[in-house]
Formats: C-alpha cells, structure tokens, sequence
C-alpha cells in the first residue's frame, strides 16, 4: 500500500525534531565570533609574498645601499672628469693607434706637396726612428712640424723619398741561445 | 509552525549592524540560527557539514550585509544565501547518504503526528519509526537539490508557497510543481517500505 500524500506530510514534519545536540545553539554564537577573528588573520598567499618580498628587498638595500651610491659617485666623477676635460681641449681626444698613424699618413702626404727649402732638409736616422716610436703610441699627437722636418724631399723635381735607416725593434730577431 | 519574524525589529537590527554595530548583528544570529539549522541539515543530512556550513552562511551575509537594500525581509535574504550556499555545497560533494538520526530529539516521542503515525488505526502502525525515518531520509537524499530545499521549507519547516518562491527566486507555480513531483518521487521510494 502506498503512502498517501497526507501521511507523507506527517511523516515529512517529524524530521523538524531533528535537533543538533543540546547546546549547541548556545555555543554557536561564541563560534561564529571566534571564527571571524580568526579570518581576520587569515590573509591570502599573494599579501604574505608581498611582505615577504618588501622585507627581503629592504634587507637588501639596507646592505648594498652604501655601495650602491659609493659606485655611483665614481662613475660621475669619472664621467664628469672626461667631460671636463674634453671640454677645455677639444682636440685632446684619445684616439687609436690606426687613427694615428692615418693621421701621419695624411700629413706625410701634405708635406709631399710642399717643398721645403733646402736649408731645411734634415736626414737625421735618429730623429726619423724617433718619429716612427712616438707614432706607435696613441697618445702623443705628432706635429706636422717635425713630420716635415722627417721628410727627405729630393731636388731636381723628383718625388720624395723616405728613409728609415733603422729596424724596428719588432723586426729584430728573438734571442736564441 | 509559520513563526513569522518581525519585519520591523530584523529591518532596526539591519540598519544598526550597518551603521557599524556587530551586536546588532549577533541578534540577528541567535534569532535566525535554530531555523536556519533545521534547513541546511534537512538538505545535507549531516550535523558536522551543517555547522560549517551555517557559520559561513552568516559570515557572508555579515559582509555583504553593506549591500542589503531591505527590498526583501532579512528573513528571505538570509535564507536565500543560505538555500544557494547549501546547494552549491551539495554539488560540489556530491551525493553522500550520511544519515546522523542520533541526534534526534525525544520531543518527537509526545509529537501528535507521531502518536498518530504509530497509532494502532494508521496503516503504517507495523513500522518502525526509525526505520521508517531512515527510509525517509534515504529518499530525501535521492531527491535533486531543487526539490529537497522545496520540500524542505515547505513541508519540515512549514513556509508559505509565497515565501518560498521569494527565497529561491522561483514563481509560487514552480514551487507547487516541484512539490508534486518530489512528493510523488519520495512516495515511490518509500512504496516498498509499506
């Protein structure tokens, strides 16, 4: 026989005696308290790697903060060194060896188009090596006056020639025992 | 059993909780936690599950309660959060026939339909009542989330149609219509039983 939709009622409103244990309603109001103050200190993953991260980059600067601003103010002072300098002899710049010795090259080229007088020919070997070793560094700019003074220009309308009467030094062969 | 609360203390408590008055709101809790109790454990069938449950639905009406524009009674708004909590709580833990009847009250014992139910001249006189609550409890868990809240508000804890359909947002003919069905579902689950 089946259950009539009368006694299904009945039996549907027993189940409201269904009761948590004694007490429970009592403690309830307590819990619920207790659970939003502990939710207050429960913060989210990405809040707590966010502190983290702040103290660790803190931590980090603290230490490196004075070495930081140490390297900085040397890079300003060298920067501003070379800017001061540049400044006040623009010509000064450092230049490579190759710039140097295109430069020679240009000048020793010049002083083929203008003849000196006679009394100004010098053949001097020392001179001409010295000129060849002061070429070879880069810092020393070489004037066209003693370029020209290297130079061995020849009479009777023929083209110029150049000596050098030493070896270079590379040029000497390593010692052998 | 249609205690129905008093709109205008819940709408005083209301308005005190959001001018920033927490005891205004355990008011609220105390008052509204027995009922409320009696619905999720009827749609969960589990005591430990209800209390987690139960707290965390008062814990989100307390925030969003900054948000409540008193278009609706606490009364319904509150049992809305708590239906919808329930129900996605039931779905994501899928179905569990936990019964915990030990905690059944002995009220039940002087209850009159009980005594009816177990009189010598009702049909079902031969039964025993905690079997047949096993039983009943067994087919209220094989009814879907829908029915169950329905069945639920309307027939344990005795709420109006009108105020049901307010609850789940529904139309008062919907809340009928899956009253019939569940109610014709859970006569067939317990056909056996007789």
């Amino acid at each position: 026989m089946a259950l009539d939709e009368q006694n299904l009622s009945k039996l549907l409103r027993l189940k409201r005696f269904e009761q948590p244990p004694p007490g429970y309603f009592d403690d309830f109001l307590s819990e619920f308290q207790y659970r939003q103050r502990k939710e207050l200190l429960k913060r989210p993953a990405w809040d707590i790697l966010r502190d983290r991260l702040e103290a660790f980059w803190f931590h980090y600067f603290t230490l490196t903060r004075f070495a930081y601003a140490t390297a900085s103010l040397a890079v300003l002072c060298v920067a501003g060194a070379l800017t001061s300098n540049m400044l006040r002899y623009p010509g000064s710049s450092v230049r490579t060896s190759a710039q140097i010795l295109a430069a020679n090259a240009v000048n020793v080229a010049n002083a083929a188009t203008h003849v000196p007088p006679a009394s100004m020919q010098v053949a001097s070997t020392s001179r001409a090596t010295d000129t060849m070793n002061t070429s070879l560094s880069p810092q020393i700019r070489i004037p066209d006056a003693m370029l020209d003074a290297s130079v061995t220009p020849v009479a009777n309308g023929q083209h110029p020639r150049y000596i050098l009467d030493t070896r270079p030094v590379s040029y000497e062969p390593p010692f052998s025992f | 059993m249609t205690d129905e609360p008093a709109p205008n203390e819940d709408a005083q408590l209301v308005a005190r909780t959001q001018a920033g008055d927490p005891a205004a709101f355990d008011v609220l809790v105390v008052k509204y936690s027995p009922r409320l109790y009696g619905l999720v454990y009827n749609m969960t069938s589990n005591h430990e599950d209800t209390n987690d449950l139960l707290q965390d639905v008062f814990a989100k009406a307390y925030r969003s309660i900054g948000g409540f524009r008193g278009n609706s009674a606490f009364y319904t708004w509150v049992h809305s959060i708590a239906v919808n909590m329930t129900i996605n709580f039931l779905k994501k833990r899928g179905r569990r026939l936990t019964m915990s009847l030990d905690d059944m009250d002995s009220g039940v014992q002087n209850d009159k339909d009980f005594i009816e139910l177990t009189s010598s001249t009702n049909p079902v006189r031969e039964a025993d009542l905690s079997e047949l609550q096993i039983r009943l409890n067994e087919a209220m868990m094989k009814l879907s989330y829908d029915h169950r809240a329905v069945v639920t508000m309307f027939d344990i804890q005795g709420m109006p149609h009108a105020e049901i359909a307010k609850i789940l947002g529904v139309s008062e003919g919907t809340v009928r219509s899956r009253l019939f069905y569940a109610h014709r579902q859970l006569q067939n689950y317990l056909e056996e039983f007789h």
